[in-house]
């Protein structure tokens, strides 16, 4: 059983994603901020885990650097952000994001997206 | 030589002899050759005479012939008679020349022809002419033709036949005449030559021989006399052909021997002679020599000296031209006087006595003496007497030598008034130059006022003075009290003397003197002031000089030195002027570049530090002063460029824009290190002067600010860009979700909800927003008019009655409520914080809106009961987009604006916002503003006054939906010290009133809102802490008895009523 964690301090948002991704039959997981996504991270395994970059606290990629990296081998990391630029985007990568989505995004093309990460 | 002489005439004789033989020969022949040449010359002369005369002769005869014949065709030809004339006088003449040529020696032939003529003339006279006439006066020319060529003409022709061969004949005769001639003339010459050649080779011979007689003995002689001159001893024989050489030869033998003896005793006299010769000569040089300079220098002294010569007893016996020159007297008039007639009586006689004593004991006296000529004029020399010593050594004669002084004299005199008219100028110019150097000395005005004038004062010697600076008000004095000296600098009292300064430059009053004066006075009774004036370029006075003499006038002198030093001081001035203008232009220059908010710095093109500004030294953060660093270019740029990140840029920067071929603009930017760093842009302009580069002027401009903004600029497009995607994120998405699943009702329903209310975000942030921007901007207008800000409020809080959860209501304790601002904006900054105070506080509760009076503010308070702000978040609170970050107010959401709108029109109306609050406890947002003075409430003032006075009494809470009328209410209630607390609801009254105390509620029964008056009324009275609180009832509705008896009503209000009798049911509550 595959498990995704979304991590998005919009309420709004969260159930978008979770309402997105529920035909997939897996159990999702919400983070509200960063640090109630570190420790659920650290307890559990997650094979996705969408990831806002603007958090309150803790921002996406302050919690992806506070990650063990070794735990994460087999977790794909999207990262859902109204960030657009490129640079933005290059930090992200150099912090282990996998996926860069842009906000606002196509709740289909994220599901085609998840799926593929989990089946592909 | 004796005997020499008297034997020569042998020789004389034999010479003579042969010679006259030879010469009488050479005569003789040439008389015989002469003679005989001149007798043939003669014959041949006659020869050819005659020849001659004949020849002329018949040469006549011919032509008067030829003239006949001519003639006589003549008249053949034209028969005239002038012809027969010529004819005849022709015939006359030929007869003539017959008759001369018969008197001539004629030869046979020349006889015979003669006589054909006669013969022909005869016939030709007697009858050919006498014919041909008949002819020719016959006409007859047949005739006359036939007698032309008769026998007439035969004779005719033979005698011109004659005449030609004679003609030949004697032409020869003349070439054999000739030829005789030369002949005799060569053999005459021939034996000219002859003779010639005889006489020449007799003379050779006997020249020869008398030679050879003389010569070898003379040749003899001489090489004795060579012999004798070498001084050897000669031997002559005496065997000479000729007598007298042979004499000759003894006589120069014994003279040879005489002279050898003599010789060696000639020599030594002549030795002896020579070298007195020679002395006799140096001392004739040696004395011409004196002579010479004898004359010279006599005629030097004559030239220049005055020469007397006097006896013993001073009688003058000799003077020159020169000392009777100069004396006037005439030497005949000198002579036989003393010396004592020159006496000019200036000099003593104790100075005459000294010098006869002097020359009297024979020494030389030399001194000047003054004398007198004859006109009585006197004349100075310089005298030198030398007295001549006899062998006894007593002077016998003196010798006076003078040199006229006379001029040297009166130059002497002359010079001596030069010379102490040269000191007075020297004195004048050595006061020019020291007041110059007064002059110079200074560039500050005062100083030089008070120099000026103490040297005025050292110059003139015055009593009183004052020197003043017109126009700067400045002045040097002496001896003036400090107010009359403060006049001076008074135009109104200067005025009239400025006139007149201004016009003349310069005057002098000459004044009685005052009795303040008279102290000072000696004698005279009157004072003098000296008033001089610079003036400037454009005739203005710029400086007066007056000063007070008394008793002394000021002499010319004195005045034109004066005007001169103003002159002077004129020049002195306008330098001063030009320093101070300088001066000024400079220190402006120089605050310029320290007060401009840029640093500023000046390169030469060595890379020197010529000048920093305090602001470029703050800016890079040196502490010490820019000279330190001079021509250390290495060192200025290291310690510059080490405040910097960058550091080698910076660097780089420097050092390529000092460079002296760099002229471009060149900019950088950089950052300082520190914990607090700035943002400098640095530009480096090229100093040109006429296009050639003379420095670098670097300028730091700190834009850390502006550099602040634009990062904040880039954040807020950042942010706004997230704010905006995150709603638009959930619209876009449940859209879609919408449009591609099958949904349940239920699910469709809270889509669209979400989508509904995210949309309506989206436009509140993109409103607000904007606001802020405008706000921001400075591009908000502003409409600023008098507002009742409790009645604005009331308004406001009016807006919220919905929020039944919330009790919202205004605590008025304000007595002043006006302000100066713009409405629509203080209902949106009483919106914003009000919607703020209802969402923060989710569980509902009290707001409560406070407003208050301090002495020129009122203080307002927005105050909910809701969750609260973490002390650490709290300074944030008022930028864009913030919000708390804790799960309570994640769940509340909004834009992150409202307190930065609010701010901003705070702001703008000059007050002051901030918050106070603690968290789960509740938050106020507290804001000053300023209150309107310019308000038309009358009163206004002293009620100011009033609150500071009125205690306050207590509180009323009016329950009253009509703002106005509660307004109006309150407006009496607070004048009389009371707080008001309004409510527009009866909702959360009783939580109120159970927490504070109040001296009565006043409630409206009727209420908009679902709890009407009596609810509240009862819920009031049915609790324990509130059902002693009194109530009066305000309403438009009749008072009805019925129920009232229940509650505790203090009093029934019907409406309309005055303020003034609630505030009096107040006043009477209150002091129960």
């Amino acid at each position: 059983m595959k498990k995704i964690l979304v991590v998005d301090d919009e309420l709004v948002l969260r159930m978008l994603i979770v309402d997105s991704l529920e035909d997939l039959g897996y159990p999702i997981t919400e983070a509200e901020n960063g640090h109630q996504a570190l420790k659920l991270i650290n307890e559990n395994h997650y094979d996705i885990i969408i990831l806002d970059y603007m958090m309150p606290g803790m921002t996406g990629i302050e919690l992806l650097d506070q990650l063990d990296p070794t735990r994460m081998k087999k977790t794909s990391i999207v990262m859902l952000t109204a960030k657009t630029q490129e640079k933005d985007q290059d930090q992200a990568k150099g912090a282990g994001v996998d996926v860069f989505m842009k906000k606002p995004f196509s709740p289909l093309a994220l599901y085609d997206l998840i799926e593929e990460l989990l089946h592909g | 030589m004796v005997n020499m002489l008297k034997k020569p005439v042998k020789i004389k004789r034999k010479f003579y002899t042969t010679a006259s033989l030879i010469l009488t020969a050479i005569v003789l022949i040439t008389v015989i050759a002469s003679v005989t040449l001149i007798r043939n010359q003669e014959i041949i002369s006659q020869r050819y005479e005659e020849t001659t005369i004949k020849h002329n002769a018949i040469n006549d005869l011919e032509n008067s012939l030829t003239q006949v014949l001519f003639r006589a065709r003549g008249y053949y030809a034209f028969q005239a008679e002038y012809e027969l004339n010529l004819l005849a006088t022709q015939l006359e003449a030929f007869e003539e020349n017959i008759i001369y040529f018969s008197t001539l020696d004629l030869s046979a032939e020349e006889l015979e022809l003669k006589e054909t003529l006669e013969t022909f003339y005869t016939n030709y006279t007697e009858e050919i002419l006498p014919l041909a006439i008949g002819y020719v006066e016959a006409d007859n020319y047949a005739a006359l033709r036939e007698l032309s060529s008769t026998g007439t003409n035969a004779e005719v022709n033979r005698f011109l036949n004659y005449t030609q061969a004679f003609n030949e004949e004697s032409a020869a005769e003349r070439e054999a005449i000739y030829q005789d001639t030369s002949r005799l003339i060569s053999q005459f010459t021939f034996g000219f030559i002859l003779v010639g050649l005889v006489s020449f080779i007799l003379i050779i011979i006997m020249v020869s021989r008398l030679l050879r007689s003389i010569i070898s003995p003379l040749l003899i002689l001489n090489a004795a006399t060579v012999q004798m001159a070498d001084g050897k001893a000669i031997e002559l024989a005496p065997h000479f052909k000729l007598e007298e050489l042979d004499n000759l030869a003894q006589s120069f033998q014994h003279m040879a021997v005489n002279v050898q003896e003599k010789e060696s005793e000639l020599v030594d006299q002549n030795a002896k002679l020579m070298a007195q010769q020679q002395e006799l000569q140096a001392n004739q040089v040696q004395l011409q020599d004196y002579v010479t300079e004898i004359e010279h220098i006599k005629r030097a002294l004559d030239k220049s000296a005055l020469v007397c010569i006097t006896n013993d007893k001073g009688i003058i016996i000799s003077a020159n031209e020169k000392f009777c020159e100069t004396s006037q007297y005439k030497a005949e008039e000198l002579l036989g006087n003393t010396t004592r007639i020159l006496k000019s009586g200036y000099q003593s006689s104790d100075f005459y006595d000294e010098m006869w004593h002097t020359i009297e004991k024979g020494k030389i006296w030399t001194g000047k003496l003054k004398n007198e000529a004859k006109d009585g004029s006197h004349y100075w020399i310089n005298a030198t007497i030398v007295p001549f010593l006899n062998e006894s050594g007593y002077a016998y004669r003196y010798i006076l030598i003078g040199i006229d002084i006379t001029e040297n004299k009166q130059n002497e005199q002359k010079l001596k008034v030069l010379l102490s008219e040269t000191q007075k100028a020297k004195e004048k110019t050595e006061n020019y130059s020291n007041l110059n150097k007064e002059l110079t000395v200074t560039v500050n005005r005062h100083e030089f006022l008070t120099r000026v004038f103490t040297y005025f004062n050292g110059a003139f010697s015055f009593d009183k003075g004052i020197l003043v600076s017109v126009k700067q008000k400045q002045y040097a004095e002496k001896g003036m009290s400090a107010s009359h000296a403060q006049q001076f600098l008074e135009e109104d009292y200067i005025q009239e003397m400025l006139i007149r300064l201004k016009s003349e430059h310069f005057f002098v009053i000459k004044r009685e003197i005052t009795p303040a004066e008279t102290g000072m006075a000696e004698s005279s009774s009157y004072s003098y002031d000296l008033y001089a004036a610079v003036v400037d370029d454009d005739g203005e006075v710029e400086l007066v000089f007056a000063i007070t003499r008394i008793g002394h006038p000021f002499t010319n002198d004195e005045v034109s030195e004066i005007n001169v030093l103003m002159g002077q001081l004129s020049v002195a001035l306008s330098r001063i002027n030009i320093y101070e203008d300088v001066q000024h232009a400079r220190s402006l220059n120089e605050s310029i570049i320290q007060n401009v908010n840029e640093g500023l710095q000046l390169v030469s093109l060595h890379g020197e530090l010529l000048q920093a500004n305090d602001k470029l030294l703050e800016l890079v953060g040196i502490k010490t002063s820019y000279q330190r660093y001079g021509k250390d270019q290495e060192k200025w740029i290291d310690d510059f460029s080490k405040q910097c990140q960058d550091r080698e840029e910076i660097k780089q920067f420097y050092n390529e824009t000092i460079d002296p071929d760099f002229k471009d603009m060149k900019s950088i930017r950089c950052r300082t290190n520190g914990s607090k760093p700035r943002y400098i842009q640095l530009y480096a302009s090229p100093v040109l002067l006429d296009n050639e580069k003379t420095g670098t002027i670097f300028v730091y401009r700190d834009i850390t600010k502006e550099y602040e903004v634009d990062e904040m600029k880039s954040e807020l497009v950042s942010t706004v860009s997230h704010e905006l995607r995150t709603p638009l994120s959930s619209v876009l998405g449940f859209t879609e979700m919408l449009l591609v699943k099958e949904l349940k009702p239920e699910k469709q329903k809270k889509y669209l909800e979400t989508i509904y209310k995210e949309a309506k975000r989206l436009t509140a942030l993109i409103n607000d927003f904007l606001d802020v921007q405008r706000i921001e901007s400075g591009k908000q207008e502003y409409q600023m008019t008098n507002v009742v800000l409790n009645q604005l409020i009331m308004e406001v809080i009016n807006g919220f009655k919905h929020e039944h959860a919330h009790a919202i209501y205004l605590r008025d304790e304000a007595v002043v409520t006006q302000v100066w601002a713009d409405y629509d904006r203080l209902i949106q900054l009483f919106t914003n914080l009000i919607s703020n105070a209802v969402k923060f506080s989710p569980e509902g509760g009290k707001v409560a809106i406070r407003i208050r009076n301090t002495a020129d503010e009122i203080i307002v308070s927005v105050t909910d009961e809701g969750i609260g702000i973490p002390e650490n978040e709290l300074k944030h609170m008022f930028t864009k987009f913030k919000r708390i970050d804790n799960s309570a107010s994640q769940k509340i959401g909004g834009t992150g604006l409202g307190l930065a709108i609010s701010k901003a029109i705070v702001e703008a109306h000059q007050g002051k916002i901030w918050i106070e609050s603690v968290e789960s406890i509740g938050t106020s947002v507290l804001f000053s503003l300023p209150i309107n003075d310019n308000s038309d409430q009358p009163d206004q003032l002293i009620s100011k006054h009033q609150t500071n006075t009125l205690t306050t009494k207590g509180n009323v809470m009016l329950v009253e939906d009509d703002i106005s009328f509660a307004l109006l209410l309150s407006e009496s209630l607070k004048q009389h010290g009371f707080n008001v607390l309004h409510y527009l609801s009866g909702q959360n009254v009783l939580a109120l009133a159970e927490e504070i105390s109040f001296v009565a509620i006043v409630v409206d029964l009727v209420l908009e809102e679902s709890m009407s008056g009596w609810d509240l009324i009862r819920d009031l009275s049915t609790h324990e802490k509130t059902k002693s609180i009194p109530i009066i009832i305000s309403s438009a509705i009749d008072k009805t008895t019925q129920g009232l008896e229940n509650y505790p009503i203090h009093d029934y209000l019907v409406k309309p009523y005055s303020p003034q009798v609630l505030t009096d049911i107040m006043l009477t509550l209150d002091k129960k």
